[in-house]
């Protein structure tokens, strides 16, 4: 490290140690029972991203150990937030700071806590692009390969001691229901053309076919459409792989959950959401676009290696695959990640109507009368055109969000009217038998992290350590000692999955509590499990 | 046929002027054809000669697979009944010849007798003749708003306006005898915690902007609800949800 970003730490160390009131080291702390969670770090580019002679350096490569680090958050809030990013892996600073070093990036490049390795960038790092310069870039890196991975959360007016006598039974109705597993195919039957008008309609493809509800649509991120999606920008490979698949949840950390809720920290944004009392019973289904967004992705990164040739784009990481926004592989991945995007909705949409089939089948009511309506649903791995306001000036951004969901503020005009008086909905999944929270978008969020906050709990371990260090019989135990009923297509692989892979959702989730960018609405415990 | 279908066509044909429209007898098949026949030789204009041809045939058997292909050819859509395409196609002629004489029609239009018909009917209003700007009106108008309980406003005629909302939405017959459908039940909320994005420094002025803010999520519900309403309607017509377990696979492992 150079000598003078050394000195910036020690005096941010200095001046955050001051802030805070603490005089011990950070391994002093770290010694008694404070929890090791990063608040959100932000590293601002060393020069202004605006001024005339960033613009001409951008097609030089900078380099990471050019780029200061500044840690904004200082607030004390807690243990969770008392640890800060000076500390943080090495690696995912490094991959942080190579984002901060894209053309045309504004600001900052986000770090959120629940922060892993990911292809390109960290999963859990959130990056917005000047629309208006001409040299901003789109990077399929930073939107992942499960493009518009979402969560959903539908509430019901059943409570947990009507759910609890039948909870085997409904776990093994909801796996009756719902394809799972990899290379599921789903059982609505669809052909090339219903694919294409999908791809373009989104929701509005479930809502004429009668798979959704009108009131589903008005509680969706974008409606459930992107306006901008273009079926034939994608390739026929993709489509072909995406034809079977509508309909199924997947694997990996996919899964549809029987929940309670177990808290609720803020009852007027829960009263908003139907949600009354703890104990009252919800299902959040939380999956992606298969491997239709899969190989969206992968197209993309082939045709902007070309392009980076082209127009002489040079990034720190070679995963960091991109191409400037006006371009027209710029233009084209956008529009073949709005069809991927549109194609998570429809696969959600789908589920959800076999999960309310699953519940009216049980109880032998519609599900209408089992007031099963959508709560919200979030993406958190998408790249969104956004109106921000930026040092006082109003500016359109391409906000890329991976591993981090979108927390719009009240009053909002892209939030649902329901919601206006509480800010957004966030739902953050947790993993396989931990809990799940829904949070609510902030003003601090919007004016500090362009509204976004965490995605779910962020994995500690590889998927790789996961299979060596836990046995998958251990965690379908564990599971069972917590009365937690379990469906799941390949068992073998559910230690991959198992809590200890991850980081705890909880201390997450204060986190971002502590540090403003959302808010805390409600607590949600597993009751049953679906995986794939 | 209802009496308003034969009303609605005699009015187009005499809008047209067809000849005796008054005295057709619509069931008739005969009189249907010549009435075709007549649109497009004097009014339409449009068939290709074969299909011409087809249609002057009138006693033909085949005369209703040239009308077939003839509606077809101007647009049509598919029917239920020849009586409906002729109504179509009667539409059809009135709008061409609206086009071809779009500025005289206008200058008949309903804005414009109305617009010259004004001070008449401001005469014949009683309500118009009264002066509101006395200090009587004004007294009684702030008498009415205390009645109703309407906080008055230091401008009569916008107390006047608001009494005037009260009373039409809930003093109407409607509201009277389904109240449930007029008056919103709503449930309480701390608004006045929510951040409203700017703080104006003036707590009035913050007060006002709330109010507004709020207003204004009342009229968006209002909106958001006519356009679920209006997706339900659609649904009606397009919904039809299948599932089909054999081209995928459900339960895996399961039992």
């Amino acid at each position: 490290m150079e000598d003078g970003l050394v000195k910036k730490l020690e005096d941010n160390t200095k001046r955050i140690f001051e802030n805070m009131n603490v005089k011990s080291s950070y391994s002093e702390i770290t010694k008694g029972k404070i929890r090791s969670i990063e608040p959100p770090i932000i590293i601002i580019p060393k020069k202004q991203q605006d001024s005339e002679t960033t613009k001409k350096q951008v097609e030089q490569k900078i380099k990471p150990a050019e780029i200061s680090v500044a840690v904004t958050k200082i607030k004390s809030a807690g243990h969770a937030s008392k640890a800060h990013s000076q500390y943080f892996e090495e690696a995912m600073n490094q991959a942080i700071a190579n984002v901060a070093a894209l053309p045309g990036i504004v600001g900052k490049s986000i770090g959120l806590p629940d922060i892993h390795s990911g292809y390109g960038f960290a999963i859990g790092n959130m990056a917005a692009f000047d629309m208006n310069d001409p040299l901003s870039v789109v990077s399929p890196g930073g939107v992942g390969f499960d493009i518009n991975c979402g969560v959903r959360l539908l509430r019901t007016n059943l409570y947990e001691k009507d759910v609890a006598p039948v909870k085997e039974n409904l776990a093994q109705s909801l796996f009756d229901h719902i394809p799972v597993g990899v290379g599921s195919k789903g059982i609505i039957p669809m052909n090339a053309k219903d694919l294409e008008e999908a791809l373009e309609m989104g929701m509005d493809w479930s809502l004429r076919e009668g798979h959704s509800w009108a009131e589903d649509k008005e509680h969706c991120e974008e409606y459930g459409r992107m306006l901008n999606a273009d079926p034939a920008k994608v390739s026929m490979r993709a489509k072909k792989r995406g034809l079977p698949q509508l309909g199924t949840l997947g694997a990996g950390n996919h899964y549809v959950e029987i929940q309670v809720v177990d808290e609720i920290f803020d009852k007027w944004a829960a009263a908003k959401m139907g949600i009354e009392e703890k104990g009252q019973v919800c299902v959040m289904i939380h999956s992606g676009s298969r491997g239709f967004g899969h190989q969206v992705a992968t197209d993309a990164l082939v045709e902007m290696e070309k392009a980076m040739k082209r127009d002489k784009i040079e990034t720190n990481d070679r995963q960091l695959a991109c191409a400037r926004i006006n371009s027209k592989e710029g233009q084209d991945y956008l529009k073949s990640m709005a069809a991927a995007a549109n194609f998570a909705w429809v696969n959600r949409s789908s589920m959800t109507f076999l999960t309310r089939q699953a519940f009216a089948k049980q109880f032998g009511m519609a599900p209408d009368d089992l007031d099963m309506h959508v709560i919200y649903d979030v993406s958190h791995n998408i790249a969104k055109i956004e109106e921000h306001i930026v040092d006082g000036r109003h500016k359109t951004l391409l906000v890329h969000r991976k591993g981090s969901t979108r927390a719009f503020p009240p009053h909002h005009p892209l939030i649902p009217v329901d919601y206006q008086l509480t800010g957004q909905p966030v739902l953050i999944g947790g993993t396989m038998g931990t809990c799940s929270y829904v949070l609510t978008g902030t003003l601090q969020g919007m004016i500090e992290t362009f509204g976004s906050t965490c995605h779910g709990a962020g994995r500690a371990l590889s998927r790789a350590k996961s299979r060596r260090n836990i046995e998958y019989k251990d965690v379908l135990q564990k599971l069972k000692d917590m009365d937690i009923a379990i469906r799941v297509a390949s068992p073998k692989l559910v230690m991959e999955e198992a809590p200890e892979s991850y980081k705890n959702v909880t201390d997450v989730v204060d986190t971002c509590h502590a540090a403003g960018i959302s808010k805390k609405a409600i607590k949600l415990r597993p009751i049953a499990v679906i995986k794939g | 046929m209802s009496q308003e279908t034969y009303k609605g066509l005699i009015k187009y044909l005499d809008a047209l002027e067809y000849p005796d429209s008054q005295n057709l007898n619509f069931s008739n098949e005969k009189t249907v054809r010549e009435i075709v026949l007549w649109l497009e030789t004097n009014k339409l204009k449009s068939a290709k000669s074969s299909v011409l041809k087809g249609l002057q045939s009138q006693n033909s058997e085949e005369w209703n697979k040239h009308f077939e292909e003839y509606t077809g050819s101007c647009g049509g859509f598919s029917f239920n009944s020849p009586l409906e395409k002729l109504h179509w196609l009667l539409a059809k002629a009135l709008c061409n010849e609206y086009a071809k004489n779009k500025q005289l029609y206008n200058s008949h239009a309903v804005e414009k007798i109305k617009a010259s018909n004004v001070p008449k009917v401001v005469a014949e209003n009683p309500l118009d003749r009264l002066d509101y700007s006395t200090q009587e009106s004004k007294d009684r108008i702030n008498e009415l708003a205390k009645l109703l309980k309407i906080t008055p406003s230091p401008d009569h005629l916008v107390t006047l306006s608001a009494v005037r909302k009260v009373i039409c939405s809930r003093l109407s017959l409607d509201c009277a005898k389904n109240p449930e459908n007029v008056i919103v039940k709503g449930t309480p909320f701390p608004y006045k915690e929510v951040p409203m994005g700017k703080d104006f420094k003036d707590p009035s002025l913050n007060e006002a902007v709330k109010i507004l803010q709020l207003l204004n999520i009342g009229d968006i519900r209002d909106l958001q609800t006519k356009a679920s309403e209006l997706i339900v309607t659609k649904q009606k017509a397009t919904a039809d949800p299948k599932t089909d377990t054999k081209i995928g696979k459900v339960g895996v492992n399961g039992k």
